[in-house]
Parts: C-alpha cells; sequence; structure tokens
C-alpha cells in the first residue's frame, strides 16, 4: 500500500477513535444530573404528591434521560419502581429504571430512565408507603436527529467490507510457492 | 532454519501473548452477540447497555486494545533492535508491527464506532430492527476481521517459532491459528444465518432467488480456503469447521441460563416463548463441516487446487440447518421452483470462486507481510 494511502488510513483512524471517546464521554454525561431540571412536573401517585424533574426535555432517544421524584409534603418513608414505558406505536419494550437516594432530597430519589427509541414515552412511578401502595406517570417525548438516507446508512454499514476487500486485492504474489495452498 | 535469537524468541511470545487475547476477545464477542440475539428475540432490546452488550463492547475493547499494544510495543522495539524492525511491518512512517495486529486494531476501532451508528439506527427504526441492517453489518463485519487479525497474530508468531525450531510453540500458534479463523467465519456467519427462510428470499420479478447458498459459499469458501493456505495441516479445513462447532456448543451452554438468570434478576419478562435453547445453535448449519472435509481431502491429492476448493465449497451452499434440517432445502428446492433453485445455486458457485479468491489474497497477504519482513 503506498505511503500516502497507509498516512490516510491513519488519519481516518484518529478522527474514528476521536469519535468514539467523544461518543463515550456523551453517553456518561447524559446519565448526569444537570443543576437545573428542563422540565418539572407536579403529579399524584394515589394519595402521594410528587414532583418530578427531568433533565433533559424532550429526551434524546439513545440516551438516558435523567429524572429526579421528590415526595411533596411527606418527609420520607416512600419507596419507588420506575419504569420507561413506550407509548402506542413506538417499537420498544418496558425498561426498569434503576433509582437511587438523592442525596440533596429528604426522601426523594434520583435515576435515569432508558429511552432507546423515538417518540412518546411515559415514566411509570410505582410509590409504596405508609398509606399504601399507588402508581402515576409522566409523558414525555424522545426525538432522535434527523434520519439519514438508507442507502447511505448501507455505504457507510459496508466500511469494513471495502476495506477488507481493498486490502486483499492489492495483495500480489511475491513469489511461486505462494500461489497455491499449503 | 534461523539460530534461536533471544529478540526473536520474546517477539514470538509478545504474539502468541497477544494473539491469544484477540482471540480471547473474538469468542466473548462471538457468545455475546448469540446472547444478544436472544434477548432481542425473547426480551427485547430494552437499554443500551444490556449484559449482552456490555460482553460485545467488552470484547471490541479487549481485541481493540491488544492489538494497539502490540503496535506499540513492536513499534518501539523495532526502533532499538534492527532484527525485530526485520520482522515487522512498516505502516504509515510511524509503526512497525504485526500485520495481525493493523487489521485487528482498525477493525476493532470500526466495530466500536459502529456501536453508536447502531444506537441512533435503533433509535429512528425501533427495537426490531434485522439483522441485516447497516450498522449490524458494519458491527459484525468489524468483530469478525478483528478475529482475522488475530489469526494473522498467531500465524505469525507460530510462523516465527516454525522458523526458530520451537515446535511446541509452532503448534501452539497453529492452533490459535485455527481457533481464530473459526471465531471469524462464526461471528460473519451471523449475516448469513439471516438467509435462511423468508428473509434471504429475493424477489427479481421472473423468477426468486435465495441469497444463502451464495453467502454461505461465499464465507466457507474464503475462510477454509485462508485456513488451509495459512496452516500447514493435512486437515485444517476440518479443524477450523470443528473448532467452529466447539465454539457454537459453548455458545449454546451458556446462553439460554444466562438468559433465564437474567431475566430472573433483573424482573424482565419474555415477550414471546422461551424455549430454553440457543436461537442461535439451533439455526446453525451443518454443510460447511462436509465441505471443510471435502477440501481436505482434495488438498490430500496434491493437485493445483483454487477451483477444486471452490467446487468443494459449494457443499456448504446446502442449507441444512440443526433445527429443521429439511427446512432450507425445502425453500430452496420446492418453494423456489427449478428456475429459482437453479439460479440459487450458480449465484453459490459464484460465491464459492469469489470467496475461494478472496480466502487465497488473505492467505497471501501474510505470507507477503512475512516474506517483506
Amino acid at each position: 500500500m503506498p505511503l500516502y494511502a497507509q498516512r490516510l488510513l491513519f488519519a481516518v483512524g484518529l478522527v474514528a477513535l476521536a469519535a468514539v471517546l467523544i461518543e463515550i464521554g456523551f453517553t456518561v454525561a447524559a446519565t448526569t444530573h444537570g443543576s437545573q431540571p428542563a422540565r418539572v412536573v407536579q403529579v399524584d401517585a394515589g394519595p402521594y404528591p410528587l414532583r418530578v424533574s427531568l433533565y433533559t426535555d424532550p429526551a434524546r432517544a439513545g440516551f438516558a434521560v435523567p429524572f429526579a421524584i421528590a415526595p411533596v409534603g411527606q418527609p420520607g418513608g416512600l419507596t419507588f419502581a420506575v419504569t420507561s414505558r413506550p407509548g402506542p406505536g413506538v417499537s420498544a419494550t418496558k425498561v426498569n429504571d434503576g433509582v437511587a437516594a438523592d442525596a440533596s432530597v429528604p426522601g426523594g430519589v434520583q435515576g435515569a430512565a432508558e429511552v432507546p427509541v423515538q417518540g412518546t414515552w411515559f415514566l411509570d412511578i410505582a410509590v409504596d408507603g405508609p398509606l399504601g401502595r399507588a402508581t402515576t406517570d409522566v409523558r414525555f417525548e424522545a426525538t432522535a436527529p434527523p434520519a439519514i438516507p438508507e442507502w447511505l446508512g448501507w455505504i457507510i454499514g459496508f466500511v469494513p467490507f471495502y476495506g477488507l476487500i481493498g486490502f486483499l486485492a492489492l495483495q500480489r504474489p511475491r513469489r511461486r510457492t505462494a500461489m497455491s495452498p499449503a | 532454519m534461523e539460530l534461536p535469537n533471544p529478540s526473536l524468541r520474546r517477539l514470538r511470545r509478545l504474539r502468541l501473548g497477544l494473539g491469544a487475547v484477540v482471540l480471547l476477545a473474538s469468542v466473548i464477542c462471538f457468545v455475546g452477540t448469540s446472547w444478544d440475539i436472544q434477548w432481542h428475540s425473547l426480551i427485547g432490546r430494552d437499554r443500551i447497555l444490556i449484559p449482552p452488550h456490555l460482553l460485545m463492547l467488552g470484547s471490541v475493547a479487549m481485541g481493540g486494545l491488544a492489538a494497539m499494544a502490540d503496535v506499540l510495543v513492536e513499534t518501539f522495539w523495532a526502533r532499538r533492535n534492527r532484527l525485530v524492525a526485520e520482522h515487522t511491518v512498516p505502516f504509515a512512517g510511524l509503526f512497525r508491527a504485526s500485520l495481525g495486529a493493523y487489521v485487528a486494531g482498525f477493525a476493532a476501532l470500526d466495530a466500536a464506532v459502529a456501536f453508536p451508528l447502531d444506537a441512533y439506527w435503533h433509535a429512528l427504526y425501533g427495537i426490531d430492527v434485522t439483522i441485516w441492517a447497516p450498522f449490524h453489518v458494519m458491527i459484525l463485519g468489524g468483530m469478525a476481521m478483528t478475529a482475522l487479525g488475530g489469526a494473522y497474530l498467531l500465524a505469525s508468531a507460530a510462523r516465527l517459532a516454525a522458523g526458530q525450531g520451537a515446535m511446541a510453540a509452532a503448534r501452539l500458534g497453529w492452533l490459535g491459528a485455527v481457533a481464530a479463523l473459526a471465531a471469524t467465519f462464526n461471528i460473519f456467519m451471523f449475516l448469513v444465518l439471516n438467509g435462511v427462510g423468508d428473509e434471504g428470499m429475493l424477489d427479481l420479478g421472473v423468477l426468486t432467488v435465495d441469497v444463502y447458498p451464495l453467502m454461505a459459499a461465499l464465507l466457507s469458501a474464503a475462510i477454509l480456503v485462508v485456513a488451509v493456505q495459512v496452516v500447514p495441516w493435512s486437515w485444517t479445513a476440518t479443524s477450523v469447521a470443528l473448532v467452529s462447532l466447539v465454539l457454537v456448543g459453548v455458545m449454546a451452554l451458556f446462553v439460554p441460563p444466562a438468559t433465564d438468570a437474567l431475566v430472573q434478576a433483573e424482573h424482565l419478562q419474555f415477550r414471546q416463548f422461551d424455549p430454553g435453547v440457543s436461537l442461535v445453535a439451533l439455526r446453525w448449519p451443518l454443510t460447511p463441516l462436509l465441505a471443510a472435509v471435502a477440501v481436505d481431502l482434495v488438498r490430500r491429492g496434491r493437485r493445483p487446487v483454487g477451483v477444486l476448493l471452490a467446487l468443494c465449497c459449494l457443499l456448504a451452499s446446502l442449507p441444512v440447518i440443526l433445527a429443521r434440517p429439511l427446512e432450507g432445502a425445502a425453500f430452496l428446492f420446492v418453494a423456489l421452483g427449478a428456475a429459482g433453485a437453479l439460479a440459487s445455486l450458480l449465484l453459490a458457485l459464484i460465491g464459492a470462486l469469489w470467496g475461494a479468491w478472496l480466502g487465497g489474497r488473505a492467505g497471501l497477504a501474510l505470507l507477503n507481510a512475512e516474506v517483506a519482513a
């Protein structure tokens, strides 16, 4: 392979590596709670009034949505189970979202909702407390970047095969014994 | 035979060790992808970092880092040691390393780039995207080629060892290369398996053809021919096919209980009936083993064999799968009719010839690199 082609390939590799590292950074950053919620919703789960904070709104499909749930007028004693539920027409399944205690809010919890597909989603919240078990949900939208044409997707998807076939096509026998299988 | 040299001994150990890491990564990747298919089919792609995806991503990182380690160590080493430099392949005027490390490194990087692109594709089109989707192809292609890079690394170590008369190390290297080629075959096979049944049917208007025979013959010929060209054993092709089936067995033992355990641990629900067996194993084709035996038998005749090997690999185009051995044959010979079946088999012949050419060139790549070194 000519030296300039090797250097071009190396440059492409560096760009790809940088893209992977940036993507990892974005994915990690998506799970962290910002200082200000993007949207705050007051809901009642049966006898329990709750304040639900979403830290991205609309959510970005493919990334987690950080959220926090705080009981209103209830010092504690509540336990929460949270599920992301796809709305009608969204090709996805329910996802159980883990929650952990929110150190800044007494009795509150925080977590990150998984939203793998664009469309309407619901954050289903099940609360257990001294007044029994109750549920509620919070609707939110998840958006994705604009769709690239399918043919362009296929052109990109076949990149490893162009690389392999190009690399093999460049091979030329250098000695007679290499022509036939061992 | 070269005189034993401490630097070359250390070089072959480095390649053997890092090649083994790439091989392990490829096997983990194969098992992880099979688990992922089971998870998608029975549970759904409920979130991005599900355990099978973590296994796949971990294997990509493992293979990529091992390749990068080989490139960096050999580059620095070759700058100080002329003998080591003579056994390496230069790249971009900056690096010197084994050919396999470059192949594995770039391939792993390709797979790593494809993962977020696949998440984007799922975000657009939902969780039930077929295996024949652009970025699935990109991920699987990258991971399979990482395994091919591992095979090159191990074969290079074996050739170094054989050149120094270290036959035990050479055998270990060849065995590793056979296993890595089996892993390459198995990972590429995920793309071929989709062709068994309706998805493999291509309506051309005047007739319908099945693309499975084309893909199976292409893959089998490429891998079996590169194997017999790189590994100097009598039964190399058969060994690759048998190791491939052993890997399928390991996967079949792991996937169902792992899926059940995680469903319980994460309080998930099956969205369809759990058969309790690996779905991939049930669809695994058996005829590549026949093709491999035929390839080895033909090679024993010591004739010029390029086209003959391709013809042997036509056997792999018959869609005989483990679960329902006659299902594929029914599609090919009954559903398509005579014209469709004949056209499909002609495509298979083209695939076998192209695959044999690709396999020959892939073997030549290693031989050229070694000669140049």
